[in-house]
């Protein structure tokens, strides 16, 4: 039965004039979005490059630690066509280096980056706000429209079971739709190949796949809410009105609504008081340094003066003066560079005690006031599939954080640059070259007219740095990404079904003769 | 094949449309009833097909209790609506197919559907054209090929021939009694003294909601139903 009834609805759907033009306006719309991201895509990816090749280079010529610092970014991720996410308000490059801590740059105005409050033109968006409308478009009448044109009657005057008519219209819904996503998502990856050689890896094949199905569940959910409508009153108009209106609500406000509500619930410091936090950390470094430089200068006394010396700080390597001062940038090193990298990293925690615990807050009232909206919901899974979302870029954040004690390690550990070392951090000359104080020697030699500055950058030879860490992002793999997101699926789907099972009890009990 | 029994009908609003009413239409037998607007004809055949639930007593098809096992009780009914409504993207061969479906009949092939469209009075070249091109009587062939195809031992007809220019009149009258030569439980519901007269086994006429008077062939051809019929009618005003 419910096949005969699939097969009339699908052929009626085929049939209608109105689901030909607006799926070509949607086609036409991907077409559209796929080029415009597949050229920021393609940018991303020559920047990205770039930057690679740039730091290749640098690494080729560092003569002092101090010169040295990494950057660890993310590759461009091709799957911003499908959900670009919040991957617009935020870097993909962050710079490693002992002296602070990556973290998301502090906005101008203190406000959360990670919520979304405008949509980029990508696939998913499309998807939900014009697909879902086509949704709406194919189901609005499936109850209160048949009963109005007298069909309705007709077809349960036979042995028809109500539920099944019921479905056979949410199948056939389906499949349109179904069929419309999957020629604009193929025109789509066809543009992407055939025009930008742009191709997936595996793992990012089945993140599209499983865009696709979530994004099925969510026309689901709009096909089963047109149902139920339509179930619950007589004309299709009034089923369209009260659609429209509802879909307004569910698209465009409720998952602004529930970002309005996080940033209302949970106020974020403002930036002065999170910068005075900050500043705060940092008197309290100052003190510690004044305190250890008097200590230096008392172990180390003299004038060091210095005749000449090649550019500005990290480039002493070469010092036509009183030793005295390099050695005290040796014992600088010794002693303050690691108490300087410890107040680096607790200013960190200031800013994720002062600042990020409390986007976190913002995010998780979200979360929850997201729970109740189907659009917010979907908008969180594809965005997690797509890895565009807070999460995976948190992953990546973590990743660079991670990545920068291996490298901290490594300068500490393996070149001992904060101890031995040290001299390495800022010179070549070797700690006997330092503390040997030749200067009455050379500043007879240059009396006599002798050049004796023999020691600058340009004579040094860089450091052979094919063991320093590299950065590389690791995928978090499709399993980590629907992870994430699990809860929301589920709450999306269950949203569904009630939606659906409430439009077939409405339906056995809807008066379905035509003049009533 | 058709039974109403004590069959009652108060809508929401209170109106009674149908005060339990009682009649039987058996196997290979046309009942007409007859009745003026309001008199409560749709309501019956509503009840027949559990589009509403009784108040007070039963329809029952083939001995099963339309409101309590619908499903089973409408395979062995097939129904032509006062304005017969049908799906207008569709021609009308694919409507006839549609329906023939639902009715249980899955292996009909185009050419059972044209000859039950020929032998309704359509003309050919409205087999294949959209339904919404249709006339009203037009639609009201298509839904009689409808009850047709399905082939259900009862059928119920809610003022079929309006609609019908008198030449499809008189085709359609060939047909009720084709169909009852073939055993079918006819139940008609008509203003249409004339045409009850020449098919009817037994007629009844129906009164706000109370069936008034039955009679069976030999009663009315004996009588004069014209003159009962208005008598009943009048007694309302009086
Ligand atoms: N859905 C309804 N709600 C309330 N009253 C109704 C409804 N349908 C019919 N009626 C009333 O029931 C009575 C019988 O109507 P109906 O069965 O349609 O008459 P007929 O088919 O004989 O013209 C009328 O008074 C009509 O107004
Ligand atoms: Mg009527």
């Amino acid at each position: 039965m419910i096949r005969y009834l699939v097969r009339k609805e699908a052929l009626n759907n085929i049939t209608n004039f109105r689901f030909i033009v607006s799926g070509l306006i949607a086609l036409l719309l991907i077409i559209l979005t796929t080029f415009i991201i597949a050229e920021k895509y393609m940018k991303e990816v020559d920047q990205y490059n770039e930057f690679i090749a740039a730091d290749q280079q640098s690494l080729g010529d560092i003569k002092a630690y101090a010169e040295l610092q990494l950057n660890a970014h993310r590759p461009p991720n091709p799957l911003i066509i499908f959900d670009s996410g919040i991957s617009e308000n935020l870097d993909n490059s962050v710079v490693i280096t002992h002296q602070s801590v990556p973290r998301q740059g502090l906005e101008a105005d203190a406000e959360n980056p990670f919520t979304r409050i405008f949509n980029a033109a990508d696939l998913v968006t499309i998807f939900r706000i014009v697909f879902s409308l086509l949704a709406i478009l194919m189901v609005y009448d499936a109850v209160a429209g048949e009963r109005e044109e007298g069909t309705l009657g007709a077809a349960l005057a036979n042995a028809v079971p109500r539920d099944s008519l019921l479905l056979s219209k949410f199948i056939a819904g389906f499949i349109g739709i179904l069929l419309a996503m999957l020629i604009g998502l193929l025109v789509s990856l066809l543009v992407l190949q055939l025009v930008y050689g742009i191709s997936f890896s595996s793992d990012q094949w089945l993140r599209i796949i499983f865009i696709l199905v979530s994004s099925l569940l969510f026309m689901g959910f709009f096909l089963a809410l047109g149902i139920l409508v339509s179930s619950r009153v007589r004309t299709a108009s009034i089923s369209l009105i009260w659609l429209l209106f509802i879909w307004v609500f569910t698209v465009i406000i409720q998952p602004n609504l529930s970002t309005y509500v996080g940033s209302a619930v949970v106020r974020i410091p403002s930036r002065e008081q999170i910068e005075g936090a900050i500043a705060q950390n940092w008197d309290e470094y100052r003190a510690k340094h004044q305190e250890l430089e008097a200590k230096i200068r008392e172990e180390v006394p003299g004038d060091p003066w210095h005749t000449d010396h090649d550019s500005s700080w990290p480039f002493y390597v070469c010092f036509d003066g009183n030793t005295c001062g390099l050695l005290r940038y040796v014992y600088r090193t010794q002693r303050i560079m690691p108490v300087f990298i410890s107040y680096a990293e607790k200013e960190y925690q200031v800013y994720r005690n002062e600042y990020e615990v409390y986007l976190d807050r913002q995010l998780a009232v979200q979360r929850i006031c997201n729970y109740l909206s189907p659009a917010g919901l979907f908008r969180r899974i594809t965005s997690s599939l797509a890895e565009t979302d807070i999460n995976h870029h948190e992953l990546y954040m973590d990743q660079a954080r991670q990545f920068r004690s291996t490298f901290l390690s490594y300068l500490t550990n393996e070149k001992k640059v904060f101890s031995e070392n040290a001299n390495l951090y800022f010179t070549q000359r070797t700690m006997d070259q330092i503390i040997h104080n030749d200067y009455e020697e050379r500043l007879a030699k240059r009396r006599q007219g002798v050049e004796t500055l023999t020691y600058g950058r340009d004579s040094c030879e860089p450091f052979d740095l094919s063991d320093v860490p590299r950065f590389s992002y690791r995928e978090p793999g499709v399993a980590a990404s629907l992870h994430f997101v699990f809860l929301d699926l589920l709450v999306l789907l269950v949203l569904t079904a009630v939606i659906f099972y409430l439009s077939v009890i409405s339906f056995h009990r809807y008066d379905v003769r035509q003049n009533s | 094949m058709l039974q109403a029994i004590d069959l009652t009908k108060r809508y929401e609003d209170g109106i009674l449309a149908l005060d339990h009413i009682n009649f039987e239409v058996k196997e290979g037998e046309i009942f007409c009833m007859l009745g003026a607007n309001g008199a409560g004809k749709t309501t019956t055949i509503n009840l027949f097909l559990n589009f509403i639930d009784p108040t007070d007593g039963q329809a029952l098809i083939n001995g099963i209790d339309s409101s309590k096992e619908p499903l089973e009780a409408k395979k062995y009914v097939s129904y032509v609506s006062e304005n017969v409504m049908l799906y207008g993207n569709f021609t009308a061969r694919q409507n006839l197919d549609f329906f023939a479906k639902l009715g249980g009949k899955t292996d009909m092939t185009k050419e059972d559907y044209y000859a039950v469209m020929r032998q309704v009075g359509l003309q050919e070249k409205a087999f294949e054209a959209k339904l919404k091109t249709f006339s009203k009587g037009m639609r009201q062939k298509l839904g009689i090929s409808i009850a047709m195809i399905k082939d259900a031992p009862a059928i119920l007809l809610d003022e079929p021939t309006s609609g019908l220019d008198p030449k499809a009149s008189a085709e359609f009258q060939k047909i009720l009694l084709d169909l009852k030569e073939k055993g079918k439980s006819i139940f008609m519901s008509t203003h249409d003294i004339f045409r009850a007269k020449t098919v009817a086994d037994r007629v009844g006429i129906m009164k706000e909601g109370r069936l008034v008077m039955m009679r069976t062939r030999e009663e009315f051809l004996e009588e004069n139903l014209e003159k009962l019929y208005l008598d009943y009618m009048q007694e309302k005003s009086a």
